[in-house]
């Protein structure tokens, strides 16, 4: 004590400061520190939530970006398969086409050559059949004009003697 | 039972056969009474036709139609007579002459369904096809 004394510490106001200063801590304690603590870990937790969303959302973006490199890739193959098809499909349906195109035109040829020779055999008739109709007016008119009794006896004779 | 007029032309024939001119008289008189009692009179046409044909092939009778342009003089008539005599075996030849100007010449005999064509028209005809055909 006569130490402290010598030292110029009074005891008293040691004991005095020593008092306050566990009052002040505990004030401190209570209306302060805790607070700032609280809000602290309460930052603290909001930083790691935080954090650990946005590792979240960095992976999920990274399986979004997979995924969709995916469909896209998916996308192409399936629009190459289906242009691919497409191109057969049309190659076939032209070939298709230009086969039928070809035997239409092929039937037109031939049906076309049909009704001419038709035609042709009909005209050849018809032109026989004239020619014939006027042979036979033309004889009709010459046996109404030449033919007498006589030939009429002969023409008969001819028939009861065969 | 009905009877045909086939039936009545072959009785009439029948009873008609080897008699004489009095006794045919009564008999076609009996049997025209009998049609009319029997009301058969209406087939009378039909039994004399069939009678006809029946008496005429009993007695080797020919009647044959004569079709000409123009008229035929009796001595190619005879001719035609014994033609057919000849050709059918027949004793007699009744001729029915008929002129036809479209026939345009030559003659069509017809005897039943049997018929001699040989007219002018036919073998104009004939020409047409042949020139129709064959030209």
């Amino acid at each position: 004590m006569e130490l402290l004394e010598n030292l110029g510490i009074n005891g008293k106001i040691l004991l005095a400061q020593v008092v306050n200063f566990f009052i002040l801590f505990w004030i401190l304690k209570k209306f302060a520190y805790k607070p700032v603590l609280n809000l602290l870990e309460e930052r603290s937790k909001k930083i790691e939530k935080g954090l650990k969303d946005a590792e979240v959302a960095r992976k999920k973006l990274e399986e979004t970006e997979i995924e969709s490199k995916k469909i896209l890739s998916d996308a192409r193959k399936h629009s190459r398969e289906i242009i691919k098809e497409a191109e057969i499909r049309a190659e076939t349906s032209k070939r298709e086409i230009a086969e039928e195109t070809k035997h239409k035109v092929d039937k037109m040829i031939s049906d076309a050559k049909k009704k001419i020779e038709e035609e042709k055999d009909k005209m050849v008739v018809e032109v026989k059949n004239e020619v014939a109709d006027l042979v036979s007016l033309a004889t009709e008119k010459v046996l109404e004009k030449k033919a007498d009794s006589e030939d009429d006896k002969k023409i008969i004779k001819k028939v009861i003697e065969n | 039972m009905r009877i045909s007029a086939k039936q009545y032309s072959k009785a009439l024939y029948d009873l008609t056969k080897g008699k004489d001119e009095k006794e045919l008289d009564s008999i076609v008189f009996n049997f025209a009474s009998e049609l009319r009692r029997r009301r058969k009179l209406n087939l009378s046409d039909d039994i004399m036709k069939i009678f006809s044909e029946i008496y005429n092939k009993e007695n080797r009778i020919m009647e044959a139609e004569i079709v000409s342009a123009r008229e035929i003089g009796n001595e190619q008539m005879i001719g035609i007579k014994n033609f057919l005599k000849n050709k059918y075996g027949a004793d007699k030849v009744i001729l029915d002459p008929k002129i036809d100007k479209n026939i345009k010449g030559g003659i069509i005999i017809r005897m039943g369904e049997d018929i001699i064509d040989g007219s002018i028209l036919k073998k104009m005809k004939k020409l047409n096809n042949l020139l129709k055909n064959n030209v």
